[in-house]
């Protein structure tokens, strides 16, 4: 059977360390990008989880994994002290072919709207911002994003919902 | 439309579950323009892009690394019969969990759940459970740290070669592969080796020379690497060499020289042409810097 087979994986074989990294490396990278921007080291918060998992292979069962480098990815760059506001780096608006685009005040509408949302972005509480984050720019299911953040769907579906909404209030009305 | 089957129109939009009759209806909304608009910029917000490739070998070179370092410290333990005291943390609970590494020249102050504050310094690690805090203020460090303890409960920091504990106070712990110095401040701190036990008051200074607990004076009032300041009391050119690599991200390449000679001085944290100076001048050495190698001569 695979499931006794499963019973005696264990984190500390490489070749279930490995696995575990190609499914959980990317999400974890983009979880702690989303929620707390670029100044807090995503790449270097991966490398720790995954170490700390390493150190620890013996105890955590690898369908514990999860959890455990989420914990651990989000308790370490929580208890890093930094006050500054989150960054969020947007693409610089593609000047497309069509020459109605290029016009001078459809390209500063363009920048002051990236302006605005890069800043309603850095407001929503770090919680919203990922789970509508990995929404529209992921483009994961509510459901993905409730088991990747260990929560229920009806929870991830609220934020992303009043996360759109309060984008929309601070972007779109003035 | 009532506002719950509009939030509920949404809510499946988001979900990109919709069927056609409810896309119409959805097209239909006052906010229809904003929400797609929202939703087709939120893209340039994507994260930078992730080599997983590159992050399982970076990985990997750790994981093969990071044995040596331990079989290292084991080796010594053993060799001088002190095993006793070696502590391992097995993790309970996984939640809380919380593991902060400083690179070479890098400094993190952590704010600990009972508003406790550590200085980390350089080349350091530090592991402790932040969910299980009330019960037990216990941590690991691999390193060196400032420690501004809140008054409460015990509180105890394990090292590769003891414990130290306090109640509430100023101390600093280094405690790295070649040394381990303990540094009170303020109020008094419990410092546990094999099976005996030392209490520091303020301005005293314990470390280890050859496995011997020293007890000295210390007159500042901050430790020096505080100030960017790393302070040397005759230790060998090897030792100089170790303290310096953890501000400094450089080789050295000794092979010209002896570097059992003893150092007595200071050398700069952040500066290295400083730092190199205040190291060659007195012991009448010379130094070049090529690439990411420091090559010392005579």
């Amino acid at each position: 059977m695979s499931s006794s087979k499963h019973l005696h994986q264990n984190c500390c074989e490489k070749s279930v360390f490995a696995k575990l990294h190609q499914k959980y490396a990317k999400d974890l990278h983009d979880f702690i990008y989303y929620k707390y921007g670029e100044d807090y080291n995503p790449k270097d918060k991966v490398q720790i989880a995954f170490l700390k998992l390493w150190e620890n292979c013996k105890t955590v069962a690898p369908e514990k994994a999860k959890s455990f480098l989420f914990s651990v990815a989000n308790n370490t760059t929580l208890n890093v002290i930094k006050h500054k506001k989150i960054v969020l780096k947007h693409k610089q608006t593609k000047v497309l072919s069509d020459k109605d685009n290029q016009d001078p005040q459809f390209l500063l509408e363009e920048k002051e709207y990236m302006q605005k949302y890069q800043n309603a972005l850095a407001k929503l509480t770090p919680e919203k911002r990922v789970a509508f984050l990995l929404n529209r720019v992921e483009g994961k299911k509510h459901k993905e994003i409730a088991e990747m953040l260990g929560i229920s769907r009806k929870a991830v579906e609220k934020r992303i919902y009043t996360a759109l909404e309060q984008l929309r209030k601070e972007i779109h009305e003035i | 439309m009532n506002e719950v089957k509009k939030e509920e129109l949404i809510r499946k939009w988001l979900d990109h579950e919709l069927s056609q009759e409810e896309l119409k209806t959805f097209k239909t909304l006052d906010e229809f323009s904003a929400y797609t608009k929202l939703s087709e910029k939120a893209k340039a917000f994507k994260a930078p892009d992730f080599d997983i490739d590159a992050s399982l070998k970076a990985l990997e070179s750790k994981t093969n690394r990071k044995k040596q370092p331990v079989f290292r410290i084991i080796s010594t333990i053993a060799a001088v019969l002190v095993l006793g005291f070696f502590v391992f943390k097995t993790i309970q609970n996984n939640s809380g969990l919380t593991s902060i590494q400083t690179d070479v020249a890098l400094t993190e102050q952590i704010n600990l759940p009972d508003k406790s504050i550590v200085s980390l310094n350089s080349n350091s690690t530090l592991d402790y459970n932040s969910a299980d805090w009330n019960n037990k203020r216990e941590l690991n460090l691999n390193g060196e740290a400032l420690f501004k303890v809140e008054k409460g409960e015990k509180f105890s920091v394990s090292t590769a070669y003891g414990k130290v504990s306090v109640l509430g106070t100023v101390f600093n712990i280094k405690s790295r592969d070649y040394t381990f110095q303990v540094t009170c401040f303020e109020g008094s701190v419990e410092v546990k080796i094999d099976s005996k036990s030392y209490i520091l008051k303020q301005n005293d200074y314990l470390y280890l020379d050859n496995n011997k607990v020293v007890l000295e004076k210390n007159m500042r009032s901050i430790p020096s690497w505080q100030e960017n300041l790393t302070i040397i009391k005759n230790k060998s050119l090897d030792e100089v060499i170790k303290e310096l690599q953890n501000y400094y991200d450089l080789e050295f390449d000794s092979s010209d020289i002896d570097t059992s000679k003893r150092f007595t001085g200071s050398f700069n944290n952040v500066n290295i042409n400083l730092a190199l100076n205040s190291i060659t001048l007195p012991l009448g050495l010379s130094y070049k810097i090529e690439g990411k190698t420091v090559i010392l001569g005579n």
